[in-house]
């Protein structure tokens, strides 16, 4: 690979480790808020279940950090950027123009605020080069 | 290589998820204990005299620290501890001349009428823990 494409590749993971690392460590730190954005803004889960995979969401946002800054396992870190960015992203498209009571969830818990056109295109904008970068890297 | 980053990925995986979810039922936990909208109401009804803990527990997860410290200088019964994300639009009609509730607040209550002269807890440290002190011994009847 050209050395320019590594560097590039460098740059690409270290912005997402630091998009994941501050996603991550907020939502673990107010766990619960996010496990109610989960299960009562969203309604994606019931609350049995929100108990379990909105922490666990959390962590494996961590997880991919880690991944995202090791060598040998950046290229699994970029899949899962992308898979991650296609479960975020099947879940805003659908509520775009609401009004969640705790903002969009993406970065901790904030004031009343409306999913726009903006957080789709940030998030599509990152599973694209995850995707690129993750595929370049397997093939 | 790659095995043993799964093996501790797996690892650190299990600790972050486990604490987390400590977190949330401790959370849930200090939700059931919370005064409900309609007491908070009949309280302040009947002519409350005291002090009202305005808390958002969903987005403020260390609230239980602030509870702990006010129970301490407070007896139990002279403060109404609530969590706000669980009011209406209507229950929080009741708090005239308030506007922002989302911050943990500490207000005195004479009367049944918060006064609007709320102690914002946006901060805990020992400095911080002098001033509520402060705060609860000018109000305190």
């Amino acid at each position: 690979m050209n050395n320019w494409l590594i560097v590039l590749q460098w740059v690409a993971a270290i912005g997402m480790a630091i998009v994941f690392y501050k996603s991550s460590i907020q939502k673990l730190q107010n766990a619960y808020g996010f496990y109610r954005i989960i299960s009562e803004d969203y309604k994606l889960i019931s609350k049995e279940k929100a108990t379990f995979f909105s922490p666990l969401l959390a962590a494996f946002e961590f997880i991919v950090v880690i991944w995202l800054l090791t060598p040998w396992m950046q290229a699994w870190g970029f899949i899962m950027v992308a898979c991650l960015q296609v479960l975020f992203l099947s879940v805003l498209i659908p509520r775009k123009g609401d009004v969640m009571k705790y903002g969009c969830g993406c970065f901790g818990l904030n004031t009343p605020k409306e999913i726009t056109s903006r957080d789709i295109v940030r998030n599509s904008m990152i599973l694209c080069a995850a995707a690129i970068l993750g595929c370049m890297n397997l093939l | 290589m790659i095995i043993l980053s799964l093996i501790v990925s797996l690892l650190i995986l299990l600790v972050l998820t486990l604490r987390a979810r400590k977190q949330i039922f401790l959370q849930e936990r200090i939700l059931a204990n919370m005064m409900p909208a309609a007491e908070v109401r009949k309280k302040l009804e009947e002519k409350f005299n005291g002090f009202a803990l305005c808390l958002d527990i969903t987005r403020y997860p260390n609230t239980r620290r602030i509870i702990d410290f006010i129970c301490q200088h407070i007896e139990r019964d002279k403060v109404l501890i609530y969590d706000i994300s669980t009011f209406t639009a209507r229950d929080i009609a009741m708090f005239q001349g308030i506007e922002n509730y989302y911050y943990p607040s500490l207000a005195s209550v004479k009367n049944g009428i918060l006064n609007p002269d709320m102690f914002v807890l946006n901060r805990f440290d020992s400095d911080f823990k002098n001033r509520i002190e402060e705060f609860i011994e000018l109000r305190k009847d």
